[in-house]
């Protein structure tokens, strides 16, 4: 109960101090107090900067800092002015009501806030990633608190609300040093499958982006109506996929003309049972019978 | 004076007015407006045909049997950069360029891959690719399939005559699940009358070529 006591025994004699030197000391005590709760947010915001500043992106940390220091501050002043009749429980309320009312009005920009924070603690990509979310593909440009920019491959700037990403399949493309290329092509039932395998192989074995290992692979995935269908697999480093991608393509028929091997048209084949009377007209039917006399 | 040059699969020609460069990758001609001199400089096998990898891996083929202090000379790959004055012009591969993954190719990293092979008798070798000295450290007997070297450890030493020949600083390693993992570079040559080169072509400038080409036929 000391502190009880010694607080009691202060108030005794605060009341008995004469009302001009109790004045002084009441201002010099709400100065103090104000100076204590400026120094606590300093040593805070020293403390954030020392913790958090070299982890968080500076357009967070901003953020985080000015809430935490000026919500201090408020708290400690109107704490300290208690003694001139300011409540800090009636502005709380007046505050926690004005905090509803803006909660509502603002409820998408503090989700986005959210989710952005989210984001940022979870790290599915960062700046310059390529990624694929939603309909869009491209390369990250921005992180902010309430958006995501993203630069698309057709060179279009798209910004996405962070809370839309929280809620979305994200794949990130860098997050692998190696990405697999899958080429499915068909070759006609005449060609000779082995043949057309090792030269399909030789050209991905030859091209310097292919990797060693995993090694490349060619084999046959199906066989469909009109070709024996083979697929091309080997992995390339991620940042080259679409170069590579472009390439092999390309070099697909070529390898396969080298090797004589044909990739087919869509063909049916179509057997009739019972024989089918052809009316001729015209020139074709003098040719014909100009034929047969 | 020279005024062709043939290396491996890499080629430089100089003509009136032109210089032409060409390796499996790349064929490409310039304009010379002035007598500006050519040179070309071995550099570390990184820029062909994209700037990639951040190591190597010597495929050894046959896998080798070392153990104590084991002392080898293997071939290692090097490319050659083509520069007027102090313009690197191309970067030219005299061996066919292969990468690979070392790790997963989700965690692991990617290197440029060479088939490599262990040399007995370094001083009688006058093929193109280069040579490095090896020392593996293994307490017990191991078998080696490939050497695997961060390529800003290699050191990179010329000899330019009667040929070139392309030589790397003396490397110390240790054997992991069949790989020699280099983790460090002798200061001194490997061999005497060496001169050494700048490992990578950096901002597209070169200070100094030695091996200078004048205006052919």
């Amino acid at each position: 109960m000391f502190p009880q006591d010694m607080l009691h025994k202060l108030g005794t004699m605060f009341e008995a101090l004469p009302a001009l030197e109790r004045q002084i000391l009441l201002y010099v005590g709400v100065a103090a107090a104000i100076g204590v709760t400026v120094a606590v947010a300093v040593f805070i915001r020293y403390w954030l900067r020392r913790s958090l500043r070299p982890k968080v992106p500076p357009h967070i940390y901003v953020g985080i800092e000015k809430i935490v220091v000026y919500g201090i501050i408020l708290i400690g002043v109107v704490a300290a002015l208690s003694p001139f009749g300011i409540q800090l429980t009636g502005l709380l309320m007046v505050g926690g009501f004005a905090s509803l009312v803006i909660g509502f009005a603002a409820q998408t920009v503090f989700a986005n806030f959210f989710s952005g924070l989210l984001l940022y603690i979870e790290r599915p990509f960062k700046i310059g990633d390529p990624i694929k979310v939603l309909d869009y593909v491209g390369r990250v440009e921005d992180i902010s608190m309430v958006s995501t920019k993203i630069r698309t491959w057709d060179g279009v700037l798209v910004r996405i609300p962070n809370e839309k990403l929280m809620n979305s399949d994200i794949s990130n493309y860098s997050k692998s040093v190696a990405r697999r290329i899958d080429i499915p092509i068909g070759i006609s039932y005449k060609s000779d499958i082995e043949r057309a395998r090792e030269a399909l192989r030789r050209m991905l074995e030859e091209h310097p982006l292919v990797l060693v290992y995993p090694p490349p692979k060619v084999y046959v995935v199906d066989y469909s109506d009109s070709a024996i269908v083979l697929k091309l697999r080997c992995w390339v480093p991620t940042s080259m996929w679409f170069e590579t991608y472009m390439e092999l393509v390309a070099k697909v028929k070529a390898t396969l003309d080298e090797a004589g091997i044909e990739i087919p048209f869509p063909q049916l084949d179509l057997h009739v049972k019972e024989p089918v009377a052809i009316n001729l007209l015209g020139r074709e039917r003098e040719a014909l019978s100009g034929v047969s006399t | 004076m020279n005024n062709e040059l043939r290396v491996g699969l890499a080629r430089v020609m100089r003509r009136v007015g032109r210089v032409l460069v060409e390796d499996p990758y790349v064929k490409e001609e310039f304009v010379l407006v002035d007598d500006i001199p050519i040179g070309v400089e071995p550099t570390l096998p990184a820029h062909v045909p994209v700037r990639l990898a951040e190591c190597v891996y010597l495929d050894l083929g046959t896998p080798v049997v070392v153990s104590g202090t084991t002392s080898m000379w293997v071939t290692i790959p090097y490319e050659l950069r083509v520069a007027a004055g102090e313009r690197v012009l191309k970067v030219l591969s005299p061996f066919r360029v292969k990468h690979t993954v070392v790790g997963t190719p989700y965690e692991g990293i990617i290197c440029r891959w060479f088939k490599s092979a262990v040399i007995s008798n370094p001083s009688s070798w006058d093929r193109a690719e280069g040579l490095g000295k090896i020392l593996v450290e293994s307490p017990t007997p191991e078998v080696v399939k490939g050497i695997y070297v961060r390529l800003n450890m290699l050191k990179l030493y010329v000899r330019e005559s009667p040929r070139l020949q392309v030589f790397y600083g003396t490397m110390k390693g240790h054997v992991r699940d069949n790989i020699v993992y280099v983790s460090g570079v002798e200061e001194s040559p490997p061999a005497e009358g060496l001169r050494e080169v700048r490992g990578l072509v950096e901002h597209n400038t070169a200070r100094y070529f030695h091996m200078e080409f004048r205006e052919g036929p």
